[in-house]
C-alpha cells in the first residue's frame, strides 16, 4: 500500500527551485503618494522604485518638499519619519490648486498639481424595505440618496459601501447591489459587492445624481449586533486625477495574482511629473443611517 | 439565394454528366465486427479513379463505362481487398475487410496524402494512440496530437491544444458530430475521450473544409465505435489513474449493435483514506466518462445511430469539529462536465446521394458550492451556503448530403441550425439560523442569453486527374443574438497539384468565424472557464487562414511534408486575468475587444511508416502575436503560448511480435510571460478613520513591467518511454504496459514567483520556479476478450 501511496503522492509533489535571474537594472524613480483633504495638514509619502530583487523600496529621508499654490510658495514640509513629510502650519482648502515640488539629490525636480473639489452633500430620500427583498428574501433594504447642491465642479465620485458600526474592534462594510443614475442614465451597477465604486457624471439641477443601493442587511440582523446600530454613507467628491488613479487601481487589483507568478502587466495612473504615484484631492460627504429597531431583531435578547 | 442558384445549376448538370459513367457504391466494414471503417481508400484500377469512405463507411465511386473493373481497397490494419467486377449498370458493392494479424506493421498517422487535396490533417486510431507513451499510462488522444508539429501543449501535462497560434477555445471539438465544450478532466491533465470507446480521431490543423465551422483555428473530429455486429466482446484495463471497461456486441446479429464504455478515475481510492487517516477530513475526487451507442441497421439504405456521452469531475472536501453535543461542518464541492445525446439517421437515397440527419443536444455545466453548518443535539442551528453555477447548452439539427455527380466531381452540402443557451453565472446564497425571523434564500445573480445560428455550406470536390484535385467550398453563417444579426461569408479553397507521381503541392485558404467566447477565471478551481455569446459589445471573431504545402514520398518508406501557414485573426477578445475571480458578472465590460492576432509558421514532418522501426520527426518554427488597443500600450506582443521552436520525435520499435518499445521526446521554446522588473509603493486604503473622517492610507506594492510577455520561461523538454507486452490467453489478449513520464526528471517550469529568503542572516528576494510533474513511472493492465 505504501508503494501505491508513493506513486500517487509523487504526482502531486511540487518541485520548487530558485532560478538564476538577472533582471535588467531599472532607472530609479521617485514615488509620491499624497491625498489632500479639506482643512487638513498635508501629508506626503516619498519612496523610490525598487529593483525586483530588492527586499523593499527605499524610503526618502533627505528630500526638500514644498507646497505651492498658483506660483505662490506656501510651506516647506517637515519630515516626520522616514519617507513621511507633512505641513505643520498650512491646511489645504477646497477649490484651490496646489503644486508639490520635490527635490531629491540625484533626481530631476518632481512636481505634481491638483486641487480639492467642492463637497457634494446629499440627502437620503428613501430608506425602506426593498421590493427586491420581498420577491427573493427579507434581507435587503433600498437606500436612495440625491445630491443637495448643483455645484458643477464635482464630476468625479467615489462611493464607499456603507460602513456599519457593528463591532467595536473594526468596521464592516455592507454588501450592496448598487445602481447609480444620472439623467436616467445608468452610470454604474454592481451586484453583491463591497468596497468602493468609482464613477463620473455630469448633472443638472433638474436631473441630479441619484444613487440607489440595495443593502444586504444580513450582517446587521445578526443577533450579536449592538443596540443603536448605525451605518455610514460616504460619498467622496474626487478630482479627475484621483478618479483616473482609482479606476486604474481597481483594474490593477483585478489583474493582480501574486501567487500565480504570471501576473498581468498593468500600470497605475500617475500625475507625478518625473516620477510615479498620485497627488490628488478629495472631499468627503458623510451621513449616518440609524437602523430602526424593527429591522434590528433580537436585540433585547442580548 | 446565390447558393440556391448554384445548387440548381449543379443538379441540372448532374443529369448531363450521369450518362457518361457508372457508379459503384456501398459501405466498407470490418469483417469480424461489422464496424464501419472511415477514410478507406477505394480505387478502380483500370480507370485509376479513387475515392474514400465517409464518416459512416459509405463510398461512391464513378468510373467510365467499361466491361469490367477492378476494385481495390486498402486501409491500415486490414488485408488489401481486390475484386474483378463485371458491371453494366450502377452497382451497390458492400465490402468487408479482414483485419491483419500483423497489427502494427504500419503505425503512422495518416497525414497529407499525395492525392488528397487536404492539408494539415492528422488521423489517429486507438491502436496508434496506444503506442504513444502517456502520463500515468493513461492514453490520451489530445496528448497524442501534441506530438505533431504545429500543435502545442499549454502548460505542462495538460490536454489543451494550441493549434498554429490559436487558443483552445478556437478548436471545434466534436464527438459523433456534436460539439463538446470542455475536454478536461482533472484540471486538464486528462481529456474526456476514453480511447476504448473511440473509433478514430481526426485533427484538422488549419484549412478546414466548408462542412466545418464555428471556430477559428482547428477541428478535432472524434468518432465513437458503432458496436460489434457479429459477437459480444470487450476490454478491461486498469492502471494507477483509471479503470476502464468497454463492452460491445449485437443485440440482434447484423441488425442492432451496442457499445457501452465506462472509465472511472482511481485517485480517490488512495487519497480518500489518506486524508481520513492523516487529517480526519473527507476528501474525494473522482472523474468518470460513460460512452454508449446504439447502431440499428434498418435496411441496406438506412442506418440509425443513437450516441450518448456523459462525463463529470466531482470533488468534495469536508471536515468537521465535533463537541459533546455539537458539531460544526465545513464542506466544499465542485462538479462539472459534459453531456451529449445525438440521434443520427443515414439514408442512401441512391448510389450517388448519401444523407445524414443529426438531431442533438449538448451541455457543459459547472457547479461549485461551499457550506458551513452548525448542528446541536442533531438539529441544524446555523447554516450558510453559497454556490456558483455556469452552463452552456445547444439544441441543434443538421442535414448533411454527399452527392457523387460525376467521375471527377462530387459535392457535399448541408444545413445546420443551432440554438445556444448560455447561463454564464448563477450565484446562490442562503443563510439559515434557528429561531431567526429573517432567513435568506437568495439568487443574487442569474444571467441567461440565448442565441441562434444558421449555417449552410457546399463543397465542390473536383478531381480531374492525378495532376489536379480541389475542394472549393463556401459556408454561410448567420448569427442572431437579441436584435443583432451577424452574417459571415466564408470561402474555403483547397487545391492540390501533383506534377509527378510521388510529389504534390497543395495550397489552401479558409475564412472562419466564431460566435462564442471563452472567459478564463482564476486557476484555483477545476473548470476555470466560462462560455459566453458573441454580443454587440463583444462581436464574433474571424480568421483568414492560408497555407502552402509540399508533400513527397520519393524516399522509400518515408513521407516528407513541408508546410507554411499564415493565420490572421480579428475581433479577438481578451478577458482580464482575475477579472472574474468568483463570477462572470459584467463580463462584456471587463474585456478588451477588437484584438488582432497574427500567426505564421513553417512545419517539417518526416514520417517512417513501415518496418520494425517506425515513427516520425516533426519540427515547426512559428510566431504568433496579439494586439489590443489597451494592452501593452497598443503595441504588438507575443501570444501567451508563442513557442517559436517546437521539435518532437516519436519512435516505435517492435522488438518481437508481441513486444514493442516507444520513445517520445519533446522540445519547445519557453512560453512568454510578464516578468516584473521592479516595484513601488502605491496608495490604497484599507479602512476608514472615523475620528478624522478620512480613509486610512495603505502602501501597497505595485509591479513595474517592460513590454507585455517580454520574458521567456526556460525551454520545455522531456522524454517519455513505454513498453507494451501483449500475450495471448485462453479468453483473449492481455497487455501489460510500462511507462515512464519525464525519464530524466526535467523540472520544467510551471510558473515563476518571487519570494524572500534569509541567507546567512541576510534577506534576499529571489525568483522561484515551480515545476509540476517530475519523473513518473506507471504500469497498466489491459485485457481484450476474444
Amino acid at each position: 500500500m505504501k508503494t501505491l501511496y508513493f506513486f500517487i503522492i509523487i504526482l502531486f509533489i511540487s518541485c520548487r527551485s530558485i532560478v538564476k535571474f538577472n533582471p535588467e537594472e531599472i532607472e530609479k524613480q521617485i514615488v509620491v503618494n499624497s491625498i489632500m483633504y479639506p482643512d487638513r495638514y498635508l501629508t506626503v509619502f516619498l519612496s523610490k522604485t525598487a529593483n525586483v530583487l530588492e527586499i523593499t523600496p527605499e524610503l526618502i529621508e533627505n528630500a526638500t518638499v514644498e507646497l505651492w499654490s498658483n506660483d505662490n510658495f506656501i510651506e516647506k514640509l517637515t519630515m516626520d519619519s522616514a519617507g513621511y513629510y507633512s505641513t505643520k502650519v498650512y491646511k489645504t482648502l477646497p477649490l484651490t490648486e496646489y503644486t508639490l515640488k520635490i527635490n531629491v539629490e540625484g533626481f530631476e525636480e518632481i512636481s505634481a498639481t491638483d486641487y480639492i473639489p467642492a463637497i457634494q452633500e446629499f440627502v437620503v430620500t428613501k430608506f425602506e424595505e426593498s421590493s427586491f427583498s420581498t420577491d427573493y428574501s427579507d434581507d435587503f433594504y433600498d437606500l436612495t440618496i440625491k445630491l443637495i447642491n448643483t455645484n458643477l465642479e464635482g464630476l468625479y465620485f467615489q462611493l464607499f459601501s456603507p460602513y456599519s458600526l457593528i463591532r467595536t474592534s473594526y468596521f464592516d462594510t455592507l454588501a450592496v447591489n448598487a445602481d447609480i443614475y444620472s439623467n436616467d442614465t445608468l452610470l454604474l451597477n454592481s451586484y453583491y459587492s463591497w468596497g468602493d465604486y468609482i464613477f463620473k457624471t455630469s448633472y443638472t439641477l433638474n436631473n441630479p445624481l441619484q444613487i440607489t443601493l440595495q443593502i444586504n442587511t444580513h450582517f446587521i440582523l445578526d443577533p450579536y449586533v449592538f443596540k443603536n446600530y448605525c451605518s455610514l454613507i460616504v460619498l467622496n467628491s474626487i478630482s479627475e486625477n484621483f478618479y483616473k488613479y482609482l479606476k486604474s487601481y481597481a483594474i490593477w487589483q483585478e489583474n493582480y495574482y501574486p501567487d500565480d507568478g504570471m501576473m498581468n502587466d498593468y500600470y497605475l495612473y500617475s500625475n507625478i511629473e518625473n516620477g510615479l504615484g498620485i497627488f490628488a484631492g478629495c472631499n468627503l460627504s458623510i451621513d449616518t443611517l440609524i437602523w430602526n429597531n424593527e429591522i434590528v431583531v433580537n436585540l433585547d435578547s442580548i | 439565394m446565390k447558393i440556391t442558384f448554384f445548387l440548381v445549376i449543379v443538379l441540372l448538370g448532374t443529369f448531363l454528366l450521369n450518362a457518361q459513367n457508372i457508379t459503384i457504391s456501398g459501405t466498407i466494414t470490418d469483417a469480424y465486427s461489422g464496424e464501419k471503417i472511415i477514410n478507406v481508400l477505394v480505387l478502380e484500377k483500370n480507370s485509376q479513379r479513387q475515392t474514400s469512405t465517409n464518416n459512416f463507411g459509405f463510398y461512391s465511386l464513378s468510373v467510365p463505362v467499361q466491361d469490367s473493373c477492378v476494385i481495390f481497397v486498402s486501409n491500415f490494419g486490414y488485408e488489401n481487398f481486390e475484386e474483378n467486377l463485371i458491371i453494366k449498370n450502377n452497382l451497390q458493392k458492400d465490402i468487408s475487410l479482414v483485419p491483419t494479424t500483423n497489427e502494427i506493421e504500419e503505425i503512422t498517422i495518416s497525414a497529407n496524402k499525395i492525392n488528397d487535396p487536404s492539408t494539415g490533417i492528422l488521423t489517429l486510431s486507438p491502436k496508434q494512440i496506444s503506442l504513444i507513451p502517456a502520463l500515468g499510462g493513461e492514453r490520451d488522444i489530445f496528448k497524442s496530437f501534441q506530438l505533431m508539429p504545429g500543435v502545442m501543449q499549454g502548460t505542462e501535462g495538460k490536454s489543451g491544444l494550441y493549434v498554429r497560434g490559436g487558443s483552445p477555445d478556437q478548436n471545434l471539438i466534436i464527438l459523433d458530430d456534436v460539439p463538446l465544450y470542455s475536454i478536461e478532466h482533472f484540471n486538464g491533465f486528462f481529456s474526456v475521450f476514453n480511447d476504448d470507446a473511440i473509433k478514430t480521431a481526426k485533427l484538422i490543423k488549419g484549412n478546414f473544409p466548408a462542412r466545418y465551422g464555428g471556430r477559428l483555428s482547428s477541428v478535432i473530429d472524434v468518432r465513437m465505435k458503432d458496436g460489434n455486429m457479429k459477437k459480444t466482446t470487450g476490454t478491461i484495463s486498469t492502471g494507477f489513474l483509471t479503470t476502464k471497461i468497454c463492452l460491445e456486441g449485437p443485440l440482434i446479429k447484423d441488425k442492432i449493435s451496442f457499445m457501452f464504455s465506462i472509465r472511472r478515475s482511481m485517485i480517490d481510492l488512495f487519497l480518500t483514506p489518506y486524508y481520513a487517516i492523516d487529517r480526519g477530513d473527507y476528501f474525494n475526487y473522482v472523474f468518470y466518462d460513460i460512452n454508449s451507442k446504439l447502431n440499428y441497421k434498418v435496411s441496406d439504405k438506412d442506418n440509425i445511430y443513437l450516441s450518448f456521452y456523459t462525463g463529470d469531475d466531482r470533488f468534495t472536501n469536508s471536515y468537521s469539529d465535533k463537541g459533546l453535543y455539537s458539531k460544526t461542518k465545513d464542506a466544499f464541492s465542485m462538479r462539472g462536465g459534459n453531456s451529449l445525446l445525438a440521434f443520427r439517421w443515414n439514408h442512401i437515397f441512391n448510389n450517388k446521394l448519401f444523407g445524414n440527419l443529426t438531431l442533438n443536444y449538448t451541455k457543459f455545466r459547472y457547479f461549485n458550492s461551499s457550506l458551513t453548518e452548525d448542528i446541536e443535539n442533531g438539529k441544524t442551528t446555523y447554516k450558510i451556503f453559497n454556490s456558483i453555477e455556469s452552463s452552456i447548452s445547444d439544441y441543434a439539427a443538421k442535414y448533411d448530403f454527399e452527392y457523387s455527380i460525376a467521375m471527377f466531381y462530387k459535392i457535399n452540402f448541408g444545413v445546420l441550425y443551432t440554438r445556444h443557451i448560455f447561463n454564464p453565472s448563477a450565484i446562490k446564497y442562503s443563510d439559515f439560523m434557528i429561531d431567526r425571523e429573517y432567513n435568506v434564500d437568495t439568487f443574487l445573480l442569474s444571467q441567461n442569453f440565448n442565441s441562434n445560428e444558421f449555417n449552410t455550406y457546399i463543397e465542390n470536390i473536383i478531381k480531374i486527374s492525378d495532376f489536379f484535385s480541389a475542394n472549393i467550398g463556401f459556408r454561410e453563417s448567420i448569427y442572431f443574438i437579441d436584435s443583432k444579426e451577424y452574417i459571415s461569408h466564408e470561402p474555403r479553397i483547397i487545391l492540390n497539384f501533383s506534377p509527378f507521381k510521388k510529389i504534390s503541392f497543395k495550397g489552401s485558404y479558409a475564412k472562419t468565424s466564431q460566435n462564442i467566447h471563452l472567459m478564463v477565471l482564476n486557476n484555483v478551481n477545476f473548470f476555470s472557464s466560462i462560455w459566453v455569446p458573441a454580443t454587440e459589445k463583444c462581436p464574433p471573431e474571424y480568421s483568414n487562414i492560408y497555407s502552402l504545402a509540399f508533400v513527397t514520398s520519393l524516399f522509400k518508406n518515408f513521407d516528407i511534408e513541408i508546410e507554411f501557414y499564415q493565420k490572421e485573426m480579428s475581433n479577438l477578445i481578451e478577458f482580464a486575468k482575475g477579472s472574474f475571480y468568483s463570477n462572470a458578472s459584467d463580463w462584456e465590460n471587463k474585456s478588451e475587444k477588437n484584438g488582432v492576432g497574427h500567426s505564421y509558421g513553417l512545419e517539417f514532418f518526416i514520417n517512417k511508416k513501415i518496418g520494425r522501426l517506425t515513427g516520425w520527426i516533426g519540427y515547426s518554427y512559428s510566431k504568433t502575436t496579439r494586439q489590443f488597443e489597451n494592452i501593452n500600450s497598443g503595441k504588438v506582443y507575443p501570444y501567451d503560448f508563442d513557442r517559436p521552436h517546437d521539435f518532437k520525435i516519436f519512435v516505435n520499435y517492435k522488438i518481437k511480435e508481441n513486444l514493442d518499445f516507444s520513445v517520445a521526446w519533446y522540445f519547445q521554446s519557453g512560453r512568454p510571460i510578464n516578468m516584473p522588473i521592479g516595484y513601488y509603493y502605491s496608495y490604497s486604503f484599507y479602512n476608514f478613520d472615523f475620528e478624522n473622517n478620512i480613509p486610512i492610507p495603505y502602501n501597497n506594492y505595485t509591479e513595474l513591467f517592460t513590454d507585455k510577455n517580454s520574458f521567456r520561461m526556460k525551454p520545455y523538454h522531456r522524454l517519455d518511454i513505454a513498453l507494451n507486452w501483449t500475450k495471448e490467453k485462453k479468453r483473449g489478449f492481455r497487455t501489460l504496459s510500462f511507462g515512464i513520464y519525464n525519464v530524466y526528471n526535467r523540472l520544467n517550469a510551471h510558473y515563476y514567483y518571487f519570494d524572500t529568503i534569509t541567507n546567512n542572516g541576510i534577506k534576499e528576494r529571489v525568483l522561484y520556479q515551480y515545476a509540476l510533474l517530475p519523473i513518473i513511472p506507471s504500469i497498466s493492465y489491459t485485457f481484450k476478450f476474444k
